[in-house]
């Protein structure tokens, strides 16, 4: 009888142990990605890639990475601020839990607001794109900031049939006059996943240099860290990236 | 039943036995002082830092019965004097093997995200299971040293209190050390004070002293490190932590012996690729590089001047490869190396608390 009550106490405490059970059947959110895709005119932009230009220069790139800002409808914020890393991270830009119904409209910019753009970049916590460990070399310093948009390569101009990729392209966008805002009416959101859906956005490295109205030589135009002598390139730069972005 | 009582007695004699000289699992969480211009440290969850745990890491860093002969620690490679290197160009193991980098100073290490010149390990723990069985280095097996480990008393017990086990393994060593590796933050150099005066970041009484010492020619070797036109310095050493998390091709060979980052990846785009290191402390850590190729400051800065290679894999960063460097004349060599001199952090390479336990 003894053995039989010790028994059932057991049982009991056993069981008890699975009450506070988290409830498996609780429902996901509903989740949101955004990306940017790179091309390079109608091709999927690979770093490393070799690509020729319309001068017959081959490129290639190395680095692509820029800040995306303010991201929203209207009132409804997306992100207030994600860093795209192509290297490090692909096409990922961010994602949120959301519904798609909430963004079918989109406005962000390209950069990072003044008044953060020039707060201590130890300051941030450690998530944060701001944070000068997550930032790393998108930081400038103190007075100029952060670098809102990176593109860097290195080019072949000499038609020999020899790969000599000894020219470099440096262009380092910044300062607080370089933000650029974006809004696009149409966001196409694809269902990906049970709960999880994403939107694609397109930027033409391309459409950056071989630009219809404000087409960049690289030969002599390769270098922008956005200083005072180099106003036109950098302006050619940001308005060429920015109207390379289009919805896919 | 009284047999199964007895029994039941004796387990628990054992279980308790196992507990030696009073000793408790008690961990004390240790607060990391965060200098006020750097950024906050990520802690792993599975590695909180305790008193306990920072006091073994220091304990086991000195610990020669870590190598095979019971001849080397990780202080012989990371000596505090040198900044927590060593001064030579490769590092002599167990049997006077030599190893084929350049030992690296252990500088600020909770805030990077890559370890090793070449990057292979991503954390610090997984860092630390590296050295010990490894041939060139204090090659013994984990099993070994943490047989010999286990008798000593002093370690079992404050591995009990440390973790609440005396049962020691290389991840629990590992976790130990780099806890007290995290404790090692160098943030009281001359140019910790440029960069929080420069920065807007409040003064203290002493640290205005120290800004006021701080001579033109410091500053103007600072303005040629931030300058396009300068020594261009910035990209890859930046921030408070004078470095930014990146391999990169600096231009040392336009052919080369050691793939370096490539190896890692398998990527041929990475080759001849390192790990972008801090410059803090930068005058004590010599001899400079991946390979210690550069005996002095003085032949480092001739290189980024005059001495950069061209290679398939070169960093576009390195603006003025096509012409060699950068082209400092003598006055910009002589400033920047003043500068550099300003991240010497005497009070970290002092810190009492960075010394063995018994001198």
């Amino acid at each position: 009888m003894k053995l039989f009550s010790t028994f059932a106490i057991l049982l009991l405490m056993l069981v008890s142990c699975g009450k506070d059970k988290p409830n498996e059947s609780v429902e996901k959110s509903d989740q949101l990605a955004l990306q940017f895709v790179p091309f390079f005119a109608n091709d999927t932009l690979h770093l490393d890639s070799t690509y020729q230009l319309d001068s017959g220069d081959n490129i290639r790139f190395s680095e692509l990475k820029f800040f995306v800002s303010s991201c929203k409808n209207g009132a409804l914020n997306f992100t207030p601020i994600s860093l795209f890393d192509y290297r490090t991270a692909g096409y990922k830009l961010a994602t949120i839990d959301g519904k798609a119904s909430d963004f079918a409209q989109l406005s962000f910019e390209l950069g990072v607001p003044t008044n953060w753009n020039h707060a201590d970049p130890s300051s941030w916590s450690n998530s944060s794109p701001l944070n000068i460990t997550n930032a790393g070399d998108m930081y400038w310093g103190w007075n100029p900031g952060y670098i809102f948009l990176k593109i860097e390569a290195k080019a072949d101009t000499i038609p020999d049939g020899i790969d000599l990729f000894d020219h470099f392209i440096t262009y380092h966008i910044g300062t607080d006059a370089a933000i650029s805002a974006l809004n696009f009416a149409q966001i196409n959101w694809s269902p990906i996943q049970n709960k999880l859906s994403k939107a694609n956005f397109k930027c033409d490295l391309k459409e950056v240099l071989d630009n219809t109205l404000h087409p960049i030589n690289i030969r002599n135009e390769n270098t922008t860290h956005s200083g005072s002598g180099e106003a036109e390139l950098t302006e050619k730069v940001r308005v060429n990236f920015s109207s390379s972005i289009t919805p896919l | 039943m009284n047999r199964l009582l007895f029994l039941l007695f004796v387990v628990i004699l054992f279980a308790n036995s196992c507990v030696k000289d009073n000793v408790a699992h008690e961990p004390t969480p240790y607060t990391l002082a965060i200098p006020s211009h750097f950024p906050s440290m990520q802690i792993p969850a599975d590695n909180p830092m305790t008193v306990e745990g920072v006091l073994l890491g220091r304990m086991l860093f000195y610990e020669k019965k870590l190598s095979l002969d019971n001849s080397i620690s990780c202080a012989s490679c990371h000596a505090p004097a040198n900044s927590f290197t060593d001064n030579v160009v490769f590092s002599e193991g167990v049997n006077g093997t030599l190893g084929n980098r350049n030992s690296m100073p252990l500088i600020n290490l909770g805030w990077q995200t890559s370890y090793f010149w070449d990057g292979r390990a991503k954390t610090l723990e997984e860092q630390i299971l590296e050295p010990v069985p490894n041939p060139v280095e204090m090659h013994q097996s984990w099993k070994d040293a943490t047989v010999k480990l286990m008798k000593d008393k002093a370690y079992t017990n404050q591995f009990y209190r440390a973790f609440g086990t005396n049962k020691i393994d290389s991840n629990l060593v590992a976790k130990a050390l780099a806890q007290f590796l995290r404790t090692m933050i160098s943030s009281t150099s001359k140019f910790d004070v440029m960069y929080k005066f420069e920065n807007g970041v409040a003064l203290t009484t002493a640290e205005q002293a120290i800004k006021n010492s701080v001579t033109p020619e410091e500053w103007a070797g600072y303005d040629s490190f931030k300058s396009l036109n300068g020594a261009d310095c910035f990209h890859c050493h930046n921030g408070p932590l004078m470095h930014v998390n990146k391999f990169s091709n600096n231009g040392l060979d336009p052919v080369f012996s050691d793939l370096g980052r490539g190896a890692v990846t398998g990527n041929s785009n990475d080759n001849g690729k390192f790990k972008v290191p801090t410059l803090r402390n930068i005058a004590l850590t010599a001899p400079y590089m991946h390979d210690g190729r550069f005996a002095t400051l003085d032949e480092v800065i001739e290189h980024y001047s005059s001495g950069v290679h061209q290679s398939p894999t070169i960093d576009p960063l390195m603006e003025f490869a096509n012409q060699g460097g950068v082209q400092l004349d003598q006055n910009q060599k002589a400033y920047l190396k003043a500068f550099l001199l300003t991240l010497t952090d005497m009070n970290f390479v002092t810190n009492p608390n960075f010394q063995p336990l018994h001198q």
